[in-house]
């Protein structure tokens, strides 16, 4: 397969770094939103949820940029992963009968080989949630005398749905599978990595996509046996 | 015996002027090509181990474009990436009174007096700019904790002058010269071509026009023409089939050119490396080496006992014999290479060995673990241990290990002058494919220094000398000339092909590299010799009766690649003897049995042999004719060696 | 004690042809044999019997010159970490074993023959800038500029690399990015090599990028399969290399 000369960030290691960068970026904005999805646990009915909700949308116009970026971001992660991996599926048209690991240092683990296909069902989630959530009916609340969308029951409803609440959960596996590869690979692609950071940075992608896929993973479990309709 | 010398025929053209001057004296004499003409010369250059890469780069550098071959896939490849111990240069880091006069005097000495003085001085004068160019071109050489560079010591030396990189010194000089080799590749001043074997030289009016070679790949025979062929195509051990080179290390290019009128230099001084794997089954095609450093606390030991099968563990100190130790106290286990495997064969010989073939003696570290502690042990040696453990499947630190010499370099090649220039007008021979500098026997860390220095700083300054003098003609590769020695190449390779006999190209070659090894080998005799003449020539002709050389000659074809080569060995074998038969002394490598005193030590003749046996090609069933190019020793004595 | 196997190696007769599979039993295999003199035997029995022996690459058969290189089991170099296939000693296979024996596999290393494949590709990425550009002869003295032991000994192990292609065998994108970075890392790391280094990363990723290998997806196959167990923390040196040069904007 060849190809015309690539430069910059158009060669296979400058998409890498655009894939670190926009996959960190990404992993941020998943620790905000879970840090919202955990008001939820907090017993007042939604109070806190609710005012957490509305005081993001009250950010305006710089709201709207965040959205944009994290759209742009993740667009161009969706991307340039499909070119990354067709480009590799293109790399050795004759495959191997026999193929195995030696082990020892390798990191490869079925979620690295799998990332492409953890990667298209987030990206197949992420819009039904948006259309479920932010795009979902719209239930009106009052607190401290200030009327604000009731996101907390639209939640709750939600995931008194056995389908929704296991099926999200579901894909909270598929995303942890991701996250568990993407995390430390992006600060190797970034090449923020050596000696003494190596363990340190695959223990952090490690335990960090845990704790964020578990998060979100609890979230509707809980929901659908503890948390009481409003 | 005649004693004729050709000083006519053998011109060294070794420049007059005081020894340390000649060099100097030589470079502002020579004739130079203006920059602007440097490019309307083409150089082919025949190898890319340590002197053919250092050559083609050097010289595409100065302007001149440059044809490079190599059989391997790449140039990287070449085997002086083998090369484990390091490289000497006179730089006297260490204050310990190093200088180029002393590593004159420590490799003159140590080739038993057999070198020319004025090239080994040059080489050591060349030696120390080699480390500079190698550390410029990002060879990582090992460092001290302030930064600077580190020695360590070798036999033949009483000074620290080797310079290495862990155990692959080889290995990242020849990175070094690939990299400034593809520079010029990249510049457009190289074409590589790999996969390509020279099967012969292309003569007109007297000149080296041109090579013919097989592309390896595709089976096509392809001719370049040039102003000038360089061969740098290394030694020919593989003579022996086993042997420490790589397998596919031959004599062919140099054999050729040495048919096509190139003479041949000491062909049978040959380097028996002490400390080797032993051959130990059937089928094996290597014999690896282990560094020489492992003398430095290892003790070499039989058992008393003829044919004592007992575990090596189980043998009490008193029934084993420290063989070297008893019969060198002065230097014990540390005797040079020549000698520590001379003894070695003769304990062997005697029925004492040990291993399942009896062909191998002890190395044996208890006694240096018991001192040091197994961590020290593990911190200079752990890579070898390491290796040994997994080839022979025998943990060292436990079992001693079993080692016995094998072939590891020949002193012999084609005939040069000061120039570097063959006996053929145009053609040069680089590195270990001359006769070179190392006399009858190398020492340890000099064969890199020598490849190099001719790649990198004599060749560029001597080839102008020529070239200067023979004004491009613009010869293309479509001259007639070529197409004549196209026709025979191709018939060899056809003849091969054709014969479709019983035997295998590898059975005939392993059976030349018995009659060598137990004839032409470690030490030698009359009468061995002549026998070894007689089977090699019967060999030869059951050979070309016999062979049986499967598949084609237009694609891939490696057994008709090692066909060919096994053909030229068959030929060098009984060149190899003849020189052994003809030099009735004992020196360096080269020991005759009849030539030894009283206490079995090498026994040199300088009154008769204190000269180059140079050898000239008479023709398909002619005996060749020997030539003599006397040494003349201005500045150091020979002396009798003595390590008693 | 001599072993029987039963192999399954991969017969191509060219380039363009089609390949496929065929077996062939060895037998009277010592177990200190490597892996390669196994080969040879299967060779010799092939000749007599009148058939093509199989074509494989090896030269130094001690592990240090890269040539030789298969596919065993699944694995470039076989089982063994460390290892090359010219070293692979047959104690490791069982006795009676069914071993399958293919070439190097990438679009970018096209078979030649049987188990011979064209490794030029890394020849022409170290052609685009694996060098650090002096003239012979022009090198200052060699103790001119000091460099750290500790970086001496990190750029040794880069430098190590024996060109084999194992990595870009053992990844399963075929990349050659732990070749390309090994070789940008050595002379990262040197002040030597300093002068040159933006362009020198961005002329081999280009080259790289040219041969058709793939992407490294940080599955770090390529450091298991590394007979010299070159570390992928030499592809993230590549990569910082590979940024500083492109956010510093300077020509290639």
């Amino acid at each position: 397969m060849r190809m015309a000369k690539p430069k910059g960030w158009n060669t296979t290691v400058g998409k890498k770094v655009i894939m670190g960068l926009t996959g960190l970026f990404l992993v941020l904005y998943l620790i905000v939103h879970l840090a919202g999805n955990l008001t939820a646990f907090v017993p007042d009915g939604g109070r806190t949820m609710n005012l957490y909700s509305h005081t993001l949308h009250k950010l305006g116009p710089l709201l709207w940029v965040v959205r944009i970026l994290l759209l742009l971001g993740f667009i161009y992660h969706i991307v340039t992963g499909v070119q990354v991996t067709l480009r590799n599926r293109g790399a050795r048209a004759n495959r191997y009968a026999k193929y195995a690991s030696k082990g020892g240092p390798s990191k490869m683990t079925p979620a690295s080989r799998w990332m492409i296909i953890t990667g298209i069902l987030i990206a197949i989630f992420v819009p039904l949630h948006v259309n479920m959530f932010s795009l979902g009916p719209y239930y009106e609340t009052v607190i401290n005398g200030e009327p604000m969308r009731d996101i907390y029951r639209l939640v709750v409803e939600r995931f008194k749905e056995p389908g929704v609440a296991f099926g999200y959960a579901a894909f909270m596996l598929f995303l942890c599978a991701h996250l568990i590869h993407g995390i430390w690979s992006a600060f190797q692609s970034l090449g923020a990595n050596d000696r003494r950071w190596m363990p340190f940075l695959y223990g952090l992608g490690t335990v960090l996509s845990l704790l964020i896929a578990g998060g979100f993973f609890v979230l509707p479990i809980y929901t659908y046996f503890f948390i009481p309709l409003p | 015996m005649s004693v004729m010398t050709d000083t006519v025929l053998l011109n060294a053209k070794i420049p007059p002027g005081p020894l340390e001057d000649k060099w100097d004296n030589h470079k502002a004499s020579v004739k130079l090509v203006s920059p602007a003409n440097k490019r309307k010369y083409t150089i082919i250059v025949v190898g890319t181990g340590l002197a053919g890469a250092s050559a083609a780069a050097s010289l595409a550098e100065l302007g001149y474009n440059v044809l490079n071959f190599c059989i391997q896939d790449s140039p990287r490849r070449a085997h002086s990436v083998a090369a484990q111990g390091g490289i000497n240069a006179a730089k006297n880091y260490q204050n310990d009174g190093d200088s180029v006069f002393r590593l004159f005097y420590d490799t003159i000495k140590g080739g038993d007096y057999r070198a020319r003085e004025a090239n080994v001085y040059r080489l050591a004068q060349l030696s120390v700019q080699i480390i500079d160019q190698a550390v410029a071109q990002g060879v990582p050489f090992a460092r001290e904790y302030g930064g600077y560079l580190a020695n360590r010591s070798f036999g033949g030396a009483q000074v620290s002058r080797t310079f290495y990189a862990r155990g692959q010194t080889g290995q990242q000089l020849l990175l070094g010269a690939y990299s400034a080799l593809m520079r010029q590749v990249d510049a457009g001043r190289v074409k590589l071509l790999p996969r390509r074997e020279m099967l012969d030289l292309v003569i007109i009016d007297g000149r080296a026009r041109g090579i013919i070679c097989r592309n390896l790949v595709t089976g096509e025979l392809e001719a370049y023409a040039a102003d000038a062929v360089c061969l740098a195509t290394g030694g020919y051990s593989t003579v022996f089939f086993l042997s420490t080179n790589a397998v596919n290390s031959n004599a062919t290019a140099i054999w050729r050119a040495y048919k096509k009128g190139a003479m041949f230099g000491n062909p049978c001084f040959t380097q028996i490396h002490p400390t080797c794997l032993p051959e130990s089954y059937q089928g094996q095609s290597k014999l690896t080496l282990m560094s020489e450093s492992l003398r430095n606390d290892g003790r070499v030991w039989v058992p008393k006992k003829k044919g004592d099968t007992r575990p090596p563990n189980e043998i009490p100190e008193d029934e084993r014999d420290y063989f070297l130790e008893r019969r060198y106290p002065a230097f014990g286990n540390l005797v040079p290479r020549d000698i520590a495997s001379r003894a070695a064969k003769a304990v062997c010989d005697a029925g004492f060995g040990v291993g399942s073939t009896g062909r191998a003696v002890y190395l044996d570290f208890a006694d240096a673990i018991k001192r040091l502690g197994v961590d020290v042990i593990r911190e200079r040696y752990g890579n070898l241990f390491a290796m040994y453990h997994e080839i022979t499947g025998e943990d060292p630190y436990k079992v001693p290990m079993r080692i016995y010499p094998a072939p590891h370099y020949t002193m012999g090649g084609l005939w040069v002058d000061y120039n570097l220039m063959t006996t053929i007008p145009g053609l040069y021979a680089l590195g270990e494919a001359n006769f070179s500098d190392h006399g009858a026997n190398r020492l340890g860390a000099s064969a890199l220094m020598q490849g190099l220095a001719d790649g990198y700083f004599i060749i560029p300054v001597t080839i102008g000398d020529f070239l200067a003098e023979h004004r491009p003609d613009g010869l293309k590769a479509d001259h007639p000339a070529f197409k004549e020695v196209i026709r025979n190449v191709e018939d060899n390779v056809k003849r091969l092909l054709s014969i479709n006999g019983k035997r295998t190209v590898r059975e005939y070659w392993w059976e030349l590299g018995r009659i060598m090894w137990d004839n032409v080998g470690m030490s030698r005799n009359a009468e061995g010799l002549k026998k070894a003449i007689s089977d090699i020539r019967a060999l030869r002709e059951e050979y070309w009766q016999n062979v049986r050389v499967p598949g084609s000659a237009e694609d891939l074809n490696k057994s008709l690649e090692l066909a060919g080569r096994v053909a030229d060995f068959l030929e060098l074998g009984e060149l190899m003897a003849r020189d052994a038969l003809d030099r009735e002394e004992s020196c360096g490598g080269h020991f005759r049995e009849e030539y030894q005193t009283p206490n079995g030590e090498a026994l040199r003749r300088d009154d008769l042999f204190c000269h180059v046996s140079v050898w000239e090609y008479k023709g398909e069933g002619n005996d060749p004719v020997r030539h003599k190019e006397p040494l003349v020793f201005e500045v150091v004595k020979p002396s009798q060696r003595s390590y008693k | 004690m001599a072993m029987k196997y039963h192999l399954r190696i991969w017969r191509q007769a060219g380039p363009d042809e089609p390949g496929r599979f065929e077996d062939y039993t060895v037998d009277n295999i010592e177990p200190d044999m490597s892996f390669l003199e196994m080969l040879d035997i299967l060779n010799e029995q092939l000749t007599k019997e009148g058939k093509e022996p199989v074509a494989f690459d090896s030269d130094c058969r001690e592990g240090i010159c890269g040539m030789c290189g298969l596919v065993i089991d699944g694995m470039a170099h076989g089982p063994r970490r460390l290892t090359t296939t010219c070293e692979l000693r047959m104690r490791h296979f069982p006795d009676g074993a069914t071993i399958t024996v293919e070439p190097f596999r990438a679009d970018a290393f096209p078979v030649l023959k049987d188990l011979v494949v064209d490794r030029s590709a890394f020849d022409r990425i170290i052609a685009a800038g694996g060098y650090i550009s002096v003239n012979t002869g022009s090198a200052p003295d060699a103790n001119a500029i000091p460099i750290p032991k500790p970086i001496a000994e990190e750029a040794m192990d880069a430098a190590a690399c024996i060109g084999c292609g194992a990595c870009v065998a053992a990844c399963p994108n075929a990349s050659a990015a732990l070749f390309t970075a090994a070789k940008i890392s050595h002379l990262a790391l040197l002040p030597q090599g300093h002068p040159e280094r933006e362009r020198r990363v961005q002329r081999m990723v280009a080259q790289m990028d040219l041969e058709g290998f793939g992407n490294c997806s940080n599955h770090g196959e390529c450091e298991a399969a590394c007979p010299k167990g070159i570390s992928i923390l030499n592809i993230a040196r590549m990569r910082r290399e590979f940024i500083r040069a492109n956010t510093r904007g300077s020509a290639v």
